[in-house]
């Protein structure tokens, strides 16, 4: 049964005021209207491919029913990405802390887009984030790109610091990696 | 050089699989230190259902379904913290069994001019095949799918020009979208979407440098 005449129904047989007194009801339609649209949008987003646009969320359909009743069901964003904020022209860098006091950070750097060689900075610990600052550590990994905002059409340059916030390995990761040193030591050793 | 034209380049990943929505969500990924705290509690949070969860972070949208998980950004430097807030959550969450998955690279390139933007879509689909039945015909999409990796893995690339589905500060722009799936194993996937994160982008600059150098030239 459809939200529409789901609404019918129920203004036919009185057992709902359209003054918007009986909350119950209303709440009922609700989630009948939500739960529909939720359907819908998994029918419509349940392709077995992983491909994926920015226009891959449709507008969905309107009822007709928020017009019509006092109250508002949910709907879906247009849009799935902020359309109105990219960068552009970047340069990226993935550093690691080889030293740090209070006032600064000394990190190696490797450009991620041409990691051949690498360069050493130093860093204000000003300039990071304060919500990362518990991750300055020797040995710490974190990202940073320079580069150029467009936001709504407004372009500004822009340097952002991110710590890299990946757990410690566990045991389970170092086997893997003596596994995958031996395998490639016994290649070398068969190597004619 | 397709590089020096680029002007913005989007990512998304998206992962199929059996998930639980309602599992994921801002608050959770700040609690495990995914996400910054403030990052969660200024989340625009749309829908957490078992069905459906939808919500934004400042650099990033998610939206998980029971079968596809969906993470995107359109800002570039945050692609690394996207690979690995995506690996994190999979290492917390190994149970989940993972059939496939996609890194999408959506890359957008300013033509600079009306006859360049011409040319792109006449070079690519040539528009006399089309010119005795259609009056100035002109190419809008274009999507073609690779039957059998190079690489030998299971999966495939698919790649679709088309329009800009942002607002670029460019005029003449194009998109080219390169969509590459690998099927896995079940258990495979932090391990083989770590590994294949490189070689993804490589393939992806290979694929777009070799189209931008044929229709350009």
């Amino acid at each position: 049964m459809g939200v529409n005449t789901y609404v019918e129904k129920i203004l036919q047989t009185g057992q709902f005021t359209t003054d918007g007194k009986d909350v119950l009801e209303k709440n009922k339609i609700n989630l009948f209207a939500l739960n529909e649209k939720i359907i819908r949008r998994l029918k419509e987003i349940g392709m077995d491919n992983t491909f994926s646009s920015h226009q891959e969320i449709k507008k969905f359909l309107d009822d007709g029913i928020e017009q019509d009743y006092d109250f508002q069901t949910p709907k879906f964003s247009i849009g799935f990405i902020d359309k109105r904020k990219y960068f552009s022209k970047i340069q990226k860098w993935v550093g690691h802390i080889i030293d740090f006091n209070d006032e600064v950070i000394t990190a190696k750097l490797n450009d991620i887009n041409n990691p051949t060689t690498y360069e050493i900075a130093e860093f204000d610990v000003d300039e990071v984030p304060p919500e990362d600052r518990e991750f300055i550590s020797n040995g710490a990994g974190f990202y940073w790109s320079l580069g150029q905002v467009n936001d709504n059409g407004q372009i500004e340059k822009k340097s952002l610091i991110r710590f890299q916030r990946t757990k410690p390995w566990e045991e389970s990761d170092i086997n893997e990696i003596i596994d995958s040193a031996d395998e490639l030591y016994h290649k070398l050793n068969n190597w004619e | 050089m397709a590089n020096e034209n680029l002007e913005a380049y989007t990512l998304s990943v998206v992962v199929i699989g059996a998930f639980n929505p309602s599992i994921v969500h801002p608050f959770w990924l700040a609690n495990k230190k995914l996400i910054r705290e403030q990052e969660a509690e200024s989340a625009n949070i749309e829908v957490v259902h078992t069905e459906i969860s939808k919500f934004s972070i400042d650099w990033a949208t998610f939206e998980i379904t029971r079968d596809r998980f969906v993470v995107k950004t359109s800002q570039e430097p945050y692609f690394e913290p996207v690979r690995d807030l995506i690996l994190e959550i999979f290492k917390l969450l190994k149970e989940t069994p993972i059939r496939s998955f996609g890194t999408n690279h959506s890359k957008y390139y300013d033509l600079r001019d009306a006859d360049r933007h011409y040319k792109f879509g006449n070079k690519l689909a040539p528009l006399s095949n089309w010119s005795d039945y259609l009056e100035d015909p002109r190419l809008q999409t274009l999507e073609i799918i690779e039957t059998k990796r190079k690489d030998g893995k299971k999966g495939l690339f698919r790649i679709k020009i088309q329009p800009p589905d942002i607002k670029l500060s460019a005029i003449y722009g194009i998109l080219i979208n390169v969509n590459d799936h690998l099927d896995i194993n079940e258990r495979d996937f932090v391990k083989t979407f770590s590994e294949n994160w490189k070689p993804s982008f490589d393939r992806a600059s290979e694929i777009t440098e070799l189209i931008w150098e044929k229709a350009n030239n």
